[in-house]
């Protein structure tokens, strides 16, 4: 286990000199057999998420934002799940790993820290002991030595008093000192990848703050790349370097963190950010209902939401993903498909959906890497003008948030 | 509030259990007609005595016609001093008696609760964790294979056909074979067998289920996203965690099993076991007898029960030892 821990530390020097991704996920689909028929929980989704960085799956509950999280090193249950597509963690494809392969990089390489501190924590074991025991699987240590790490550890999760609360049981802890301890035994294996999944959601607003806080200090003590998942426009304007949002099992829109604020390209995005509260408005929801999972709508699937939606939004030849124009003044003249200061983009990505190499060739043509902004949305297409998206109806799009971070 | 308070009052509890079980037999006791005096009563007079006059001799040579409180602290001491009394239908002291014939009731009885737990437990994890396979179908179809097949018809066809038509094992329990022989190996196999069924059944059925509950629990998802086997989820989460409710229906099936079971199974297989002492005693009306195998279930039963209080403390730090 020691050798594959040094093994991996070095390979993430090569990937990152590379500016490959550290984890690229390439039409991933998660489908569940039930007795209502297949749902296709997460249907062809793709996403990059790099060293360091800080990546957010945002959407609605049931948008397949968990099962996308839980895909990746398969901790869905399967059967009845079924996961396809690539999932490359430093280029080794973890959807055709074998599970023994999979249970050294769960842990080590890619950890989790889950929504409910409440239930995350075994009610029988001490906290100290649920902390070691992930140095205990990956590391061939004492039971002494494994305490004395998972001490260190609560110690920088800013638990107090570590050596006392390790012997205490979860029942005796706040629900912010469970995440801690959740992340102290997420971070114990050193991974480069932590996905965080919702684990504010459950928390009182002032604990929420210092869990993020404290992520956020360990990511950078740590360096180490995160895929938080928040249906939270808030927590996102604070913590992401981009942002994914998901929509019924489909990307919707994928872009940098200010471009998305600034500049939504997706009426779905739009829409959840006029639902932010606390902006002098109460806060809304989308009108509507997510669409049946066994049988999604062709086209757009949140066509049968959308104010916007035209007849071709509803067929097969909608698009997938878009490149939105940088400046929205450009936009609103009409020339929806132009990106500003980069004709090339203007080349629409056919209606294929964004594999690796197109979505290469998309970050290349702007200013660097990371700053293609993409929206599923048709009002990107060629021949469609983006205003449309302020014509008939005007979402309440709440402010740029640029200052929020 | 502490833990040893917990054990002192649990302890004292049982104490106060076993007085009130007592009483509330010597109660019993005393609303039921004695038999014996009717017996000898009615002898006499059909040789021609005075029917009352007997009865009243026989109680009086017993001490049966003193006050209720007399008798009753009688009662409460003797039980006490382990003086109970004289079994006329097995011609020995009661607790000679039943010392006589645990040993043959253990014999088949340990061995059974130990299978059926292992196997039980065993069974229902791996159904638990393998479900809607075909496996998982077999282990429930056994399951209730074992509920719904009444003990003594299962023994006798067990006995057909393996101490009759197959000739394999013998059809019915030697007493005079020596404990530690493969003989008295074969001689058990099949109480043991009978009497396991009906306890696999139940420990399968309940293991599976608090097992299904837990596998989906947020904690064993925590637990192999730290990379952990399905062995050690199985042994250190789901299992350790499952064992809490587990364990009280163990012990309350070791219980039924008792009671029920060994009456049933002792009789067929001709074990002279605790469970066909009780039996004759009772047709036979011996008194003091019926009297003893009625209260040592009732002890074995609130000593299982405070064993079980005791264990929640190992168990689960969650109890709460203020609140019991």
């Amino acid at each position: 286990m020691q050798s594959t821990h040094g093994d991996s530390m070095s390979r993430r020097h090569t990937t990152t000199d590379q500016a490959e991704p550290l984890l690229r996920i390439t039409d991933l689909r998660t489908q569940f057999d039930t007795d209502d028929g297949v749902v296709r929980a997460v249907d062809g989704v793709s996403f990059e998420v790099n060293a360091g960085e800080t990546v957010c799956l945002v959407g609605e509950s049931g948008s397949g934002k968990t099962v996308t999280a839980e895909s990746i090193t398969r901790l869905v249950e399967c059967p009845p799940g079924e996961i396809t597509g690539r999932i490359e963690f430093r280029g080794e494809n973890l959807t055709t790993a074998s599970a023994a392969r999979l249970r050294e990089i769960r842990g080590a390489e890619i950890a989790h820290v889950f929504q409910n501190p409440q239930d995350a924590l075994n009610p029988v074991i001490s906290v100290g002991k649920q902390v070691a025991e992930t140095v205990r699987i990956h590391e061939d240590v004492s039971e002494r030595a494994a305490r004395k790490r998972a001490i260190d550890l609560l110690d920088r999760a800013e638990v107090p008093d570590p050596a006392t609360t390790a012997d205490a049981y979860p029942h005796e802890l706040s629900g912010g000192m469970k995440q801690r301890v959740l992340v102290a035994a997420a971070l114990a294996g050193d991974p480069d990848l932590l996905v965080a999944d919702e684990p504010t959601t459950a928390l009182d607003v002032t604990i929420q703050a210092q869990i993020l806080d404290l992520l956020a200090d360990l990511q950078r003590e740590m360096g180490m790349a995160v895929l938080f998942i928040t249906h939270d426009l808030g927590v996102v304007a604070r913590v992401a370097d981009r942002v994914v949002v998901l929509y019924a099992g489909k990307v919707m829109e994928s872009a940098p963190v200010d471009s998305l604020f600034a500049d939504p390209g997706h009426p779905y995005t739009r829409a959840l950010l006029a639902c932010l509260p606390g902006r002098g408005r109460e806060s809304g929801s989308i009108p509507g209902d997510l669409p049946s999972p066994t049988d999604p709508p062709t086209g757009c699937r949140f066509a049968p939401r959308c104010p916007f939606a035209v007849e071709a939004c509803t067929t097969d030849s909608h698009p997938s993903l878009y490149p939105v124009a940088q400046e929205p003044d450009t936009d609103r003249d009409g020339a929806g498909t132009t990106a500003g200061d980069s004709p090339d983009v203007s080349t629409p990505l056919s209606a294929a959906p964004l594999d690796g190499a197109a979505s290469r060739d998309l970050e290349t043509t702007g200013d660097g890497v990371n700053t293609a902004h993409v929206a599923a949305c048709i009002f990107h297409g060629p021949d469609r003008d983006a205003a449309h998206l302020d014509r008939e109806v005007s979402w309440t799009v709440a402010e740029p948030d640029g200052g929020g971070r | 509030m502490g833990m040893e308070w917990y054990v002192v009052r649990r302890v004292a509890w049982a104490v106060v259990a076993t007085y009130l079980a007592v009483s509330l037999t010597f109660g019993l006791l005393m609303v039921t007609p004695n038999a014996g005096a009717d017996v000898a009563a009615a002898q006499a007079a059909a040789s021609g005595q005075d029917y009352d006059a007997v009865r009243e001799r026989y109680l009086e040579r017993r001490g049966l016609d003193r006050p209720v409180e007399e008798q009753y602290i009688d009662y409460i001491t003797n039980i006490l001093t382990f003086d109970w009394g004289y079994s006329f239908s097995q011609g020995e002291p009661v607790l000679a008696a039943i010392g006589d014939a645990w040993v043959y009731s253990a014999q088949y009885f340990v061995p059974a609760i130990i299978i059926s737990a292992l196997l039980g437990y065993g069974i229902g994890l791996y159904s638990a964790l393998n479900r809607y396979t075909p496996t998982d179908y077999l282990g429930s179809f056994v399951a209730y294979f074992g509920i719904s097949i009444p003990n003594f018809w299962f023994a006798i066809v067990l006995i057909l056909l393996f101490g009759v038509v197959l000739r394999l094992l013998p059809t019915f329990y030697d007493s005079s074979v020596a404990l530690l022989s493969v003989q008295n190996v074969k001689q058990l196999l099949m109480p043991v067998v009978v009497l396991s069924t009906a306890s696999v059944a139940g420990q399968m059925r309940y293991s599976r289920a608090q097992a299904i509950e837990y596998a989906r629990s947020a904690f064993v998802k925590t637990a192999r996203a730290k990379g952990a086997s399905e062995w050690r989820v199985l042994t250190r989460h789901i299992l350790r965690v499952a064992l809490v409710p587990l364990s009280t229906i163990l012990i309350a099936d070791v219980l039924a099993v008792l009671f029920a079971g060994s009456f049933i199974i002792e009789t067929i297989f001709q074990i002279p076991g605790l469970g066909r002492l009780a039996l004759e005693a009772i047709q036979q009306k011996d008194t003091p007898l019926v009297l003893a195998t009625t209260l040592i279930p009732v002890f074995i039963a609130i000593i299982g029960n405070l064993l079980q209080d005791l264990a929640y403390v190992a168990l689960d730090p969650r109890i709460d030892y203020g609140d019991r």
